[in-house]
């Protein structure tokens, strides 16, 4: 069998500057898009692309985005010290009719007035 | 027995002079000597409640500064069971001019609590603004019935109300209790209503009254005939529901403790 030799930087120079060209054009606000419709995350306060790299997944290749995410997750906890509620991540601002009365029950429950 | 029933929701328009005038009369018409205490300067209580103008010279005002002995200003209403505290005018300007050490706050328990032995159940129509009553009303009852409007800025501004009752009955009034929450103007068709509806049996069940008060146009027609509308339509879905929920608030009246 014949071998190709060259230097192996070559590679793996050739594998970061298109890792770093992809990163370059990320467009952030999709990532963002995504953290809400997929995972219902909306107080997003920070996105930060920490690495890539070149992966094999599901029998094709792909680039691996690594994203460092910074949000609000809002754990509700009674008197008692028992967690009776993890809000959804964009509790603090509901957009739609639903959310806002679901927001307004919870925050008169958390009160705590006895009745 | 828990007697004093102060209708509270510092919100306008949600239904707090109706509620006080209909459970009053409702509660009459069950056999029970009912007073109706006009708070509010407005004096809406006061005249749908059928006590005629010509009938009372005296107001709650003259009462609380000591002009008048209290049971001289007590009026007549459309019913006979259904007696009225008048509300004046300029009331709150000129209490609002009281010195702080008269403790203000209790002006009004100070004359209600010896009211207590004539009648059944004393019912208190407050007003919506940040006036003396506001404090006073809540202070002087032994309970607070919360009407809450179906509407989303009512919904939203329930945990104020829920936040300055703890508060008054922190500073003020430690015995007080909240009879119930009683949804207003529920309208069947309306996505919003149903949802607050839905929400409210999650979060605050045992809080909201088994009654719920629909829009009915036969409660305007009331106002103008300036009457009750148990009386000028007792067959009406309103009437049958503020009937409704007088027993419901005599029962729970008696079990909370």
């Amino acid at each position: 069998m014949a071998t190709i030799t060259f230097g192996e930087h070559v590679i793996n120079d050739s594998i970061r500057e298109l890792i770093e060209k992809i990163k370059s054009n990320i467009d952030l606000e999709q990532v963002r898009a995504v953290c809400k419709e997929q995972h219902g995350i909306a107080t997003v306060e920070n996105i930060e692309l920490k690495e890539g790299d070149i992966v094999t997944y599901q029998d094709q290749v792909a680039f691996k985005l690594d994203f460092d995410i910074r949000f609000v997750l809002p754990v509700m906890i009674d008197r008692r010290g028992d967690c009776i509620s993890v809000l959804p991540m964009d509790s603090e601002k509901p957009s739609t009719p639903e959310e806002r009365i679901e927001e307004a029950g919870s925050q008169a429950a958390l009160t705590g007035t006895e009745f | 027995m828990r007697k004093i029933i102060c209708i509270f929701n510092q919100k306008g328009g949600v239904g707090k002079t109706l509620t006080a005038v209909n459970l009053s009369a409702a509660l009459a018409l069950a056999g029970k000597r009912a007073l109706l205490v006009d708070c509010d300067p407005q004096g809406s209580a006061t005249a749908i409640s059928g006590a005629s103008k010509k009938h009372y010279s005296f107001t709650l005002e003259d009462a609380i500064m000591g002009r008048v002995q209290a049971k001289d200003i007590i009026v007549q209403s459309c019913l006979y069971n259904l007696k009225v505290f008048p509300a004046p005018t300029a009331m709150s300007f000129s209490l609002l001019h009281q010195p702080v050490a008269t403790e203000n706050e209790r002006l009004l328990k100070r004359m209600l609590d010896g009211l207590r032995a004539d009648f059944d159940f004393i019912v208190t129509d407050m007003p919506s603004s940040h006036e003396i009553f506001t404090v006073n009303a809540p202070t002087a009852a032994d309970a607070a019935l919360i009407p809450l409007q179906s509407e989303y800025l009512a919904y939203r501004n329930l945990k104020k109300n829920l936040e300055i009752l703890q508060a008054i009955k922190k500073a003020h009034n430690p015995d007080l209790k909240i009879v119930g929450i009683l949804l207003t103007m529920y309208d069947e068709g309306s996505y919003i209503s149903r949802r607050i509806f839905e929400s409210i049996r999650k979060h605050l069940d045992t809080a909201l009254f088994d009654t719920i008060i629909p829009r009915d146009i036969g409660i305007a027609e009331s106002t103008a005939l300036e009457k009750p509308l148990v009386v000028t339509d007792v067959n009406s879905v309103g009437a049958k529901s503020y009937l409704k929920l007088a027993n419901e608030v005599m029962v729970r009246m008696q079990n909370i403790n």
